[in-house]
């Protein structure tokens, strides 16, 4: 699976499971990102994302924490695979090869 | 109190519930959890970050925001015991592989032949319903009664319709149309080219304001409006004018020239009118004299009339006996030269009747029609053939399933333990029945559509499966395959799933006397229909065989006839000369008609005194025909060239009859009505035995055989022959043709081949009838083939023990065969009278006949119990010949 094309959300999601790895489930992801973007997104449209990174290979998850704040209910916890990680890092490394051009111009 | 305390504090800190039952019912039940989880921490927070009532708020957002294609349950196509059926039917159709075959196949056959014959009585039944008003359209036919017998015509006098019109306001519109009786083919010339058209009819200008044609080109209010004028049909423009608009363009009769006015689309197979070109019938001189005149003797034409909306058949019909009281009965009483006081008396009557245009493909086989019609009872009996083979097929299906009853009881015991009600048991049947009608429907469309061609050309029609593609019939079908499904399968479940669990799993139940009774019933019966089919086939070949091998009163074979030989003029004699120089011709005779041809009729006197009126039929014929044809001459002489014979005639021994000769030889013929010219008597030198003119349908009527002077020109040729090369001579015939200048192509063909056409219909009939014979028995077969599986496996021990008790492998086969052979013999017995009563019927629409003989119908059963034998030896002699060591190890 190689996606050449990451959406901004998507980036942001990534970057997120990498930060908040192992505790990164979908709320802590919505708090994380309202707090470093001061964006508030829907459970629902976080949650599309995840399932769609999952789906291409970029994230895996497994069932686990459960906690009395939850009702006893298990968390999705998400984490990067290889190619997440290289897509994270791929991602850095264009735009710091397009600031150093920009900044040598 | 303190509970409900507890249980109220716990309840502040809840989310609300009714957002967690939506999420639980539209969510996938893999992330119900999660979701849920993750709600819950948001609620919790929020709650205490901006109170309880915004919190709520925002979890029924996010609940409602969740609604996303990915996130929603997928949609069962199929509720889940449906499924659950379905797939248990499935994996037990895959489990008999062999019970599935049969059942399938006999399913695909049995819904193949009745699409299959659904098509073609469709077919039958659509005719003349394009029409617009087809409802309101009439058309006006004759009962003529003579003072010695009755005819029907479909046609009428020429003056009919105008009358009609313009006397009976209830008509809304009246149109004519005429046949040409004594000439099938009109040759038209194009410029250099020349074509012969046999489809050639003649209208007058308010046909087309009955019939709704559509014209292409021209205009229907004046397109038949003057005597050269004519329509013609698309196609037809395009043989005669390729792709240029046919309008106005002309073509030659002869010497006139006639211009197109119109074209029109071409006419649908399905109108009992057939023609590519439509004169004028101001164009043909003898309608025009007989309308001059008032003629209102001769049923000419075909009259068509369009009632007003409102008025009944019955109504209209009921003025028709004044009408002819008023305008026609002067004509009548002078033509017929009787007075009026003497007309009741006279035993001559023109009774008119209405034919509902709808009514005439199926109901209508009068004397004149514009071309053979088809009949009823023929659509009558393929639905019963259709019902027979739909009987039998579902009657295959239950005898397979209850035989099966003891595989099945195994697995509906055990079900029935883990808490299967019956009514679900039922149900899981009826799928399964259900699943192998609606796949036999699907394999029996490709199977129709695959010989659908083959059957095209069986029964000369150009059937659709598209007819099939109407919303109606697709939900119609679907409805009676489901039916067919759930009949032949509600028996089988009910039951197979009335067995008692434990009695089945202790292993006690025996299904050897289950059912048997009613098995054998339905044995009985479908071999009393195919026995019945297969001897209504035999008889129907032997009536075949009877038409064509029955004495016709002279010698078919070895006859060449030629059409319109009138082309040759004064030439006649010396190409009759030519013919005889011809290798292989033995003689070669002229006549107005071969046996076949249309002849016309003459009213004969008796010398003697109270002998009423007799209506002969008229053939003139030249000194060799009866020597050509092999006729019998009982008394007298035939014509000779050296007699002068002008005022001489032959009579048929039914003529003598009925004139009261019993010494016909010299006694005359008198002439009541005589043509200008044409003698008041003729002498009788000859009788000729009686011969068949026309088709066995119909019984040998009087006849009189005129003789010709030398020098008439006559339109038919017969040439007896003998040769072994006929194709050299057919090709010696035309050169001559040809030699002799004739522009016209030469038309001709065997006696033989044209005598057979006239029993075209019967033939296909029996054709057809035989296909689907053949079908009915093969699915009997099967099914017996397949129940005999299922009862000598239920008898493999049965049969071992025997073996090692010294039977002999003949005896096997015997005791196994002898309980089918009891059951066709019963079968046999009760189809005997249901044959001899309807085939007696069928029989009697013949004047000639066959008789039912006792061997047909013994052979028809012993054809049956040998088809059957043979079916059941494959198992028969496999389980006989099965080494009873295995039979027996078993247990």
């Amino acid at each position: 699976m190689n996606r050449s094309f990451i959406s901004e959300l998507e980036e942001l999601v990534l970057l997120s499971v990498g930060v908040l790895h192992p505790e990164a489930y979908a709320y802590s992801i919505r708090l994380e990102i309202r707090s470093q973007v001061g964006k508030s997104l829907s459970l629902a449209s976080v949650h599309t994302v995840l399932y769609r990174l999952e789906k291409d290979g970029l994230l895996k998850s497994e069932l686990g924490g459960r906690s009395e704040k939850r009702g006893g209910r298990s968390k999705r916890l998400f984490s990067l695979t290889q190619h997440g990680e290289k897509t994270v890092e791929d991602i850095h490394a264009v735009r710091q090869a397009m600031w150093a051009r920009m900044q040598s111009t | 109190m303190g509970k409900d305390a507890i249980y109220l504090d716990m309840e502040i800190d809840q989310p609300p519930k009714q957002p967690q039952k939506l999420l639980n019912w539209f969510c996938k039940d893999e992330w119900v959890d999660e979701l849920l989880g993750d709600l819950e921490e948001e609620f919790k927070d929020n709650v205490e970050a901006k109170g309880r009532w915004r919190a709520v708020v925002t979890y029924y957002k996010q609940v409602l925001l969740l609604a996303r294609p990915h996130i929603l349950k997928r949609k069962e196509k199929t509720p889940s015991m449906l499924r659950n059926y379905i797939k248990s039917a499935y994996r037990s159709l895959l489990k008999n592989k062999a019970y599935s075959i049969i059942n399938i196949s006999g399913l695909t056959v049995g819904i193949a032949c009745c699409l299959l014959i659904s098509l073609y009585v469709y077919d039958e039944t659509s005719y003349d319903k394009f029409f617009k008003d087809s409802d309101r359209i009439y058309r006006v036919a004759l009962e003529r009664i003579y003072p010695t017998n009755t005819r029907f015509f479909g046609s009428s006098p020429v003056n009919m319709a105008p009358t009609i019109l313009e006397n009976y306001p209830e008509v809304e519109e009246a149109g004519r149309l005429h046949r040409l009786f004594f000439q099938n083919e009109i040759v038209v010339d194009i410029g250099d080219k020349t074509f012969i058209e046999d489809q050639y009819l003649f209208a007058d200008n308010n046909f087309f304001k009955v019939f709704s044609f559509e014209f292409l080109e021209g205009n229907p209010s004046s397109a038949l409006d003057a005597f050269n004028k004519v329509v013609i049909t698309e196609s037809t423009a395009k043989r005669f004018f390729g792709d240029d608009p046919a309008l106005n363009k002309t073509y030659q009769i002869d010497t006139s020239t006639y211009i197109v006015s119109g074209v029109i689309e071409d006419v649908p197979a399905n109108s009992h009118m057939a023609f590519e070109i439509l004169g004028s019938i101001e164009s043909l001189s003898f309608l025009n004299r007989a309308a001059e005149t008032n003629s209102w003797i001769n049923p000419w034409l075909f009259t068509y009339i369009k009632l007003k909306g409102g008025v009944s058949q019955e109504s209209f019909q009921a003025k028709l006996p004044e009408m002819v009281e008023n305008y026609g009965m002067a004509s009548i009483l002078s033509l017929l030269n009787i007075s009026a006081e003497d007309y009741p008396e006279s035993g001559n009557d023109f009774k008119y009747f209405l034919q509902p245009v709808e009514d005439i493909h199926l109901k209508s086989n009068l004397s004149v029609e514009i071309r053979p019609n088809s009949d009823i009872t023929y659509v009558y009996l393929l639905i019963a053939v259709v019902a027979f083979i739909l009987i039998i097929s579902c009657i295959n299906f239950i005898n397979l399933a209850t035989a099966r009853s003891a595989e099945r009881a195994k697995e509906v015991g055990v079900r029935k333990v883990l808490g299967s009600r019956r009514a679900l048991l039922i149900r899981q049947f009826l799928t399964e029945s259900n699943l192998i009608s609606l796949v036999a429907f699907l394999l029996s469309l490709g199977l129709t559509a695959l010989v659908l061609p083959k059957f095209n050309l069986l029964v000369s029609k150009e059937l659709s499966l598209w007819v099939l593609a109407d919303p109606v019939i697709v939900l119609g079908l679907f409805v009676g395959i489901l039916l067919i499904g759930s009949l032949a399968g509600l028996y089988p479940a009910v039951v197979i799933s009335s067995i008692n669990s434990a009695i089945v799993l202790k292993g006690k139940y025996n299904t050897s006397s289950k059912g048997v009774w009613l098995r054998n019933s339905l044995i009985v019966f479908q071999f009393f229909i195919s026995i019945s089919m297969i001897s209504g086939m035999l008889m129907l070949n032997k009536q075949m065989r009877f038409m064509e091998n029955k004495k016709l009163g002279f010698n078919k074979e070895n006859v060449i006839a030629i059409d319109q030989a009138q082309e040759l003029g004064l030439q006649q004699q010396a190409f009759k000369n030519e013919l005889l120089n011809l290798e292989g011709v033995e003689k070669v005779s002229y006549a107005f008609a071969l046996p076949g041809n249309f002849i016309g009729n003459f009213i004969a006197n008796s010398e003697i005194p109270d002998i009423p009126q007799v209506r002969t039929f008229s053939v003139a014929i030249d000194d060799e025909y009866i020597q050509t044809l092999e006729m019998e001459i009982v008394a007298g002489r035939a014509f000779s060239p050296d007699f002068n014979d002008s005022l001489n005639v032959i009579v048929n021994e039914t003529t003598a009859f009925l004139l009261g000769y019993d010494d016909p030889i010299g006694k005359k013929v008198l002439n009541p009505n005589p043509a200008p010219n044409q003698s008041t008597e003729f002498t009788i030198v000859g009788v000729v035995k009686d011969y068949h003119h026309q088709s066995l349908h119909t019984e040998i009527p009087p006849m009189l055989l005129f003789n010709t002077s030398q020098r008439a020109i006559l339109p038919r040729i017969g040439i007896r022959v003998n040769t072994a090369n006929t194709m050299a001579l057919l090709k010696g015939i035309e050169d001559q043709w040809k030699a002799f200048d004739i522009e016209r192509p030469i038309s001709f063909g065997f006696l033989e081949d044209r005598l057979s056409n006239l029993y075209a219909s019967d033939q296909q009939t029996g054709k057809i009838f035989t296909l689907f014979t053949a079908v009915t028995i093969i699915m009997a077969c099967v099914g017996l083939f397949g129940l005999a599986a299922y009862v000598t496996q239920q008898r493999t021990k049965e049969i071992g023990v025997r073996k090692v008790l010294g039977a002999s492998i003949t005896n096997i086969v015997m005791i196994l065969s002898i309980n089918f052979t009891k059951l066709i013999l019963i079968s046999f017995l009760i189809s005997l009278p249901l044959v001899y009563l309807g085939i007696g019927e069928w029989l009697s629409s013949f004047a000639y006949h066959t008789s039912i003989d006792p061997i047909t119908l013994i052979g028809a059963g012993l054809l049956t119990v040998v088809l059957a034998w043979l079916t059941i030896s494959y198992y028969s002699i496999k389980i006989a010949i099965l080494n009873p060591v295995n039979s027996l190890r078993s247990e």
